[in-house]
């Protein structure tokens, strides 16, 4: 660890550090809007829209703050963190069609059944369809 | 392989190294929250994703405090698990199979 004149330096280590801690406590606080959104927010969709947009920014900054800091101060190259970023982005929204296409399938056959259980009352009543 | 971990951190990146991590597990209890009180199942399936992004956000972060990769391998290994687990479910919410 390193004492006070380190931030006093001014030296390159010091910001490459500082950005690898805005870029983290920035995914940090995205992932903690997207809970609260996916506390707070009352339709489906709404919470479903929130939650994708957000891990995905949240995945973004956090795979650039290790990225750099593993370039930075070991001098490795991060090839798993290409990798990472490269099956983020083509997975995390790929994930979250999957299951809104699934809820809206689900919410529409729910919603056939509602309809023919009303014509079956509707016949049992006697009474005519509306045209 | 990497060596002198710790040497290259000050303690103001640790600092805010550990209120990131604090941030993420109130995230935790709340994705949880949603899990249990979820009025139909795709709140808790999309509940369920989050936790898991959250465990690959908790398990990066280690990566970054101890500059190791293995947590890293770790981390890349569960987002497409739970890829494929949450395709699954989805799936089995559409048609009552995972497999047919």
């Amino acid at each position: 660890m390193r004492d006070i004149s380190y931030f006093q330096s001014g030296s390159s280590d010091f910001w490459i550090e500082m950005i690898v801690a805005v870029l983290f406590l920035l995914s940090s606080f995205s992932c903690l809007f997207a809970s609260l959104g996916l506390l707070r927010l009352k339709s489906f969709y709404a919470r479903l829209h929130m939650t994708s947009l957000l891990t995905v920014g949240s995945f973004f900054c956090i795979d650039l703050a290790y990225m750099l800091n593993i370039k930075a101060f070991h001098n490795v190259f991060p090839y798993r963190g290409i990798i990472f970023l490269f099956f983020l982005f083509l997975i995390t929204p790929i994930q979250f069609m999957i299951l809104s296409s699934s809820a809206f399938y689900r919410e529409m056959v729910l919603f056939v059944e509602r309809q023919k259980e009303k014509k079956k009352i509707n016949f049992l009543k006697g009474k005519k369809e509306k045209k | 392989m990497i060596e002198n971990t710790l040497l290259f951190k000050s303690l103001f990146f640790q600092n805010i190294l550990h209120i990131g991590q604090a941030i993420i597990v109130l995230s935790f209890i709340f994705t949880f929250i949603r899990f249990i009180a979820g009025p139909r199942a795709h709140d808790r399936i999309m509940s369920y994703e989050m936790c898991y992004h959250l465990i690959v956000m908790l398990l990066i972060s280690y990566a970054i405090k101890n500059s190791s990769e293995y947590y890293f391998n770790i981390a890349l290994v569960l987002g497409l698990l739970g890829f494929v687990s949450s395709i699954a479910l989805a799936k089995f919410l559409m048609r009552g199979e995972v497999i047919e």
